[in-house]
């Protein structure tokens, strides 16, 4: 216990470092920025960042992701409540009361009660990364070969089944994702693989660009779909409040504490659980507060209950989606898993021994996160109607600004033209994957967690060859059980909702 | 119903394709008591395989049920709304490949101006007042980057015949 305190109050020294406060500060008004803007999800935010993540340390490179994460999700809540339309799918419910509030006239009210209902729950959703993360680290440190791979298993079907009725394309796509980290040089004896010849693809799939195509220009092929009708009809609807009580607006939301710690714990365990995350976190609280609530009439017209329930369920899921990042290596989001990738390039390993033997950065992640609650806090009250004046920046502007930028950061890791390339290809993949109905997060998943979970497979096999083992041993037994309970259970599920 | 046939014949070359390259290899599937470096994206290319063609017969069950179905008859594909739905991100891909392929030839900046300008026109309508902004936001996005990048970071784009 001693140990633990002084490994916290050590890892606050990294907010002596002045880089590091900055880093978090441009990674949070850049989050809030793009936040802001309909369309422009946190994942892309948060890949358009990871280029430019490598010159840096872990740690500044963390700082900066951690400040984008925290900033998209709350940046999110402005053109729910300005406009009606979520900035992120974490902030739909936000539009339910936040909206209606604005439309009677108190629209700063609303963004002041989601700003700080957003900072509450982030912040409790930190404090719970510090205190779980350390209390599994020693459990998960007895975990051998045989149990991180069903669980790394289990991790993928998991959120290949959150796909609903199309659990089939869900494990299409995270099997395509394994196959495509299968290539390249094999983990262990380095012979390659499935590289059809080309010698660029030895040291596997290029993380960075496939990202970029993946989730940027997919996602603004997809924004311009409907691009002049989406922009010029929803403008119009653009009020800038006038006012902004923040300071009433704390005690507003501090006078709802139930409902903040409520929504806290929800988001926290949605974030934890492999695959749910934001998107689900702040529908499902909003619905269970407003089942146990006395004002349970009154929801959807414009209270404080309605968008605190959103608020600080979405942004506690960031501190939860970190647990199983840190203590398993599986990644509680598709953010979470972004971020792993960007460490796992600096050849730092989330995971069991993560905890032990990156002690300094794991904490100091801890902390940063805990400051970039504060910076977006502090950014809010001070740039909001900054911010709102973005709303009204055209697609035409924002779509060239962030392409050019994805195509520079692709460009910039390793400085070769094929990584260009992969974007426009991985893009265009992406863009027909998410047409046919087929989720992305697990491929993404499928393909940073292959070489790991190839690894453990043939480090248990090399031990001892008996297969039987990953059933028999109790914690991997029980978690391949438990990934073909998923299956099973996703596509009775399925079945169910076709019926209907 | 006819994507379902395509995602799913489209997996299952995709994993023919895999199963051939690993075919070449040296090693085969298993060694004696290890596993060789083909086994793992062995099992993982043939349950992708497995996959694709459980997709394949899935939408073909779902097709043959529909064309018994009156009520879920296929209706024929509107190649007008077809094209004005996904007018603007086909042409912005193609846009954005050109864009990509064209700056190792004429170089990075010349082809962000071009391609700033292009993208921006076809998103904002060819008005007198989205070409100035479009022009300006391009000019300082370029001067940003020129000067954070090359400048300062000192991280070179690739040149062509232009700059």
């Amino acid at each position: 216990m001693e140990f633990y305190l002084q490994a916290v109050l050590h890892s606050f020294n990294v907010l002596t470092d002045p880089t590091i406060l900055l880093l978090v500060f441009i990674g949070s008004f850049f989050g809030i920025l793009t936040g802001c803007i309909p369309g422009i999800s946190v994942h892309t935010a948060i890949v358009i960042t990871l280029p430019f993540t490598f010159g840096m340390t872990p740690i500044q490179g963390l700082a900066t992701m951690c400040g984008v994460y925290i900033g998209g999700m709350s940046g999110g809540l402005i053109t729910s409540i300005l406009l009606g339309i979520p900035g992120e799918p974490s902030a739909v419910a936000t539009v339910w009361d936040g909206f209606p509030m604005h439309r009677k006239g108190e629209g700063g009210m609303a963004l002041g009660i989601g700003i700080w209902a957003s900072f509450y729950g982030g912040v409790l959703g930190c404090l719970s990364l510090m205190i779980t993360a350390p209390f599994f680290a020693p459990y998960v440190l007895k975990f051998g070969p045989w149990e991180i791979f069903s669980i790394i298993m289990f991790g993928l079907t998991i959120i290949a089944s959150m796909g609903g009725k199309e659990i089939l394309k869900g494990l299409i796509s995270g099997v395509f994702g394994i196959v495509l980290g299968c290539i390249g040089a094999d983990p262990i004896f380095n012979n390659p693989r499935l590289t059809f010849g080309m010698g660029i693809l030895i040291s596997g799939v290029p993380f960075v660009p496939t990202m970029i195509g993946m989730y940027a220009l997919s996602q603004l092929m997809l924004d311009t779909e409907n691009t002049r009708a989406f922009r010029q009809d929803e403008l119009q609807a653009v009020m800038a409040p006038k006012r902004m009580p923040f300071f009433r607006a704390m005690i507003v939301t501090a006078s709802k504490w139930k409902e903040v710690l409520a929504a806290s714990a929800i988001g926290i365990f949605f974030g934890a659980l492999p695959g749910a995350g934001a998107a689900i976190s702040n529908i499902f609280s909003y619905d269970q507060i407003k089942k146990f609530s006395k004002k349970r009439e009154q929801f959807g017209t414009g209270i404080a209950e309605g968008i605190v329930a959103s608020e600080a369920a979405n942004s506690s899921v960031a501190g939860g989606s970190l647990i199983p990042t840190v203590t398993l290596g599986i990644p509680g989001n598709m953010i979470a898993a972004i971020m792993m990738g960007a460490l796992l390039m600096h050849g730092i390993q989330p995971g069991p021994l993560f905890m032990k033997n990156q002690q300094e950065l794991a904490y100091g992640l801890f902390t940063t996160l805990l400051f970039a609650n504060l910076s977006v806090l502090v950014i809010q009250v001070f740039f909001i109607k900054f911010a709102t004046k973005l709303l009204n920046v055209s697609n035409a502007i924002t779509i060239p600004i962030i392409f050019v930028f994805c195509v520079m950061g692709s460009y910039s890791v390793n400085s070769i033209r094929f990584e260009m390339y992969l974007v426009a290809i991985t893009g265009i993949v992406a863009y027909g994957m998410v047409k046919g109905g087929m989720p992305l997060a697990p491929l993404i998943l499928g393909l940073i967690l292959a070489p790991i979970a190839e690894e453990n497979f043939r480090v248990a096999v090399g031990t001892d060859p008996n297969l039987w083992l990953f059933l028999t041993k109790p914690i991997s037994g029980v978690f391949l059980f438990a990934t073909l309970m998923s299956v099973a259970w996703a596509y009775w599920q399925a079945k169910k909702q076709k019926h209907r | 119903m006819k994507k379902n046939i395509v995602i799913g014949l489209v997996t299952t070359a995709v994993s023919a394709a895999c199963l051939v390259s690993l075919s070449t290899m040296k090693q085969g599937f298993a060694m004696e008591d290890n596993v060789s470096a083909s086994f793992f994206p062995y099992v993982m290319v043939g349950l992708l395989g497995f996959l694709g063609v459980l997709q394949t017969i899935n939408a073909f069950v779902d097709l043959l049920k529909a064309g018994k179905d009156p009520d879920k008859k296929a209706v024929k594909t509107d190649y007008g709304e077809f094209w004005k739905r996904y007018q603007v991100p086909l042409l912005m891909f193609i846009l954005v490949a050109a864009y990509i392929f064209l700056i190792p030839v004429i170089g990075f900046y010349t082809m962000t101006a071009v391609f700033f300008l292009a993208l921006g026109l076809l998103l904002g309508g060819p008005s007198l007042k989205n070409i100035l902004k479009v022009s300006g936001a391009a000019a300082g996005t370029i001067l940003f980057m020129y000067l954070v990048f090359e400048v300062s970071l000192r991280i070179y784009m690739p040149s062509g015949i232009f700059y």
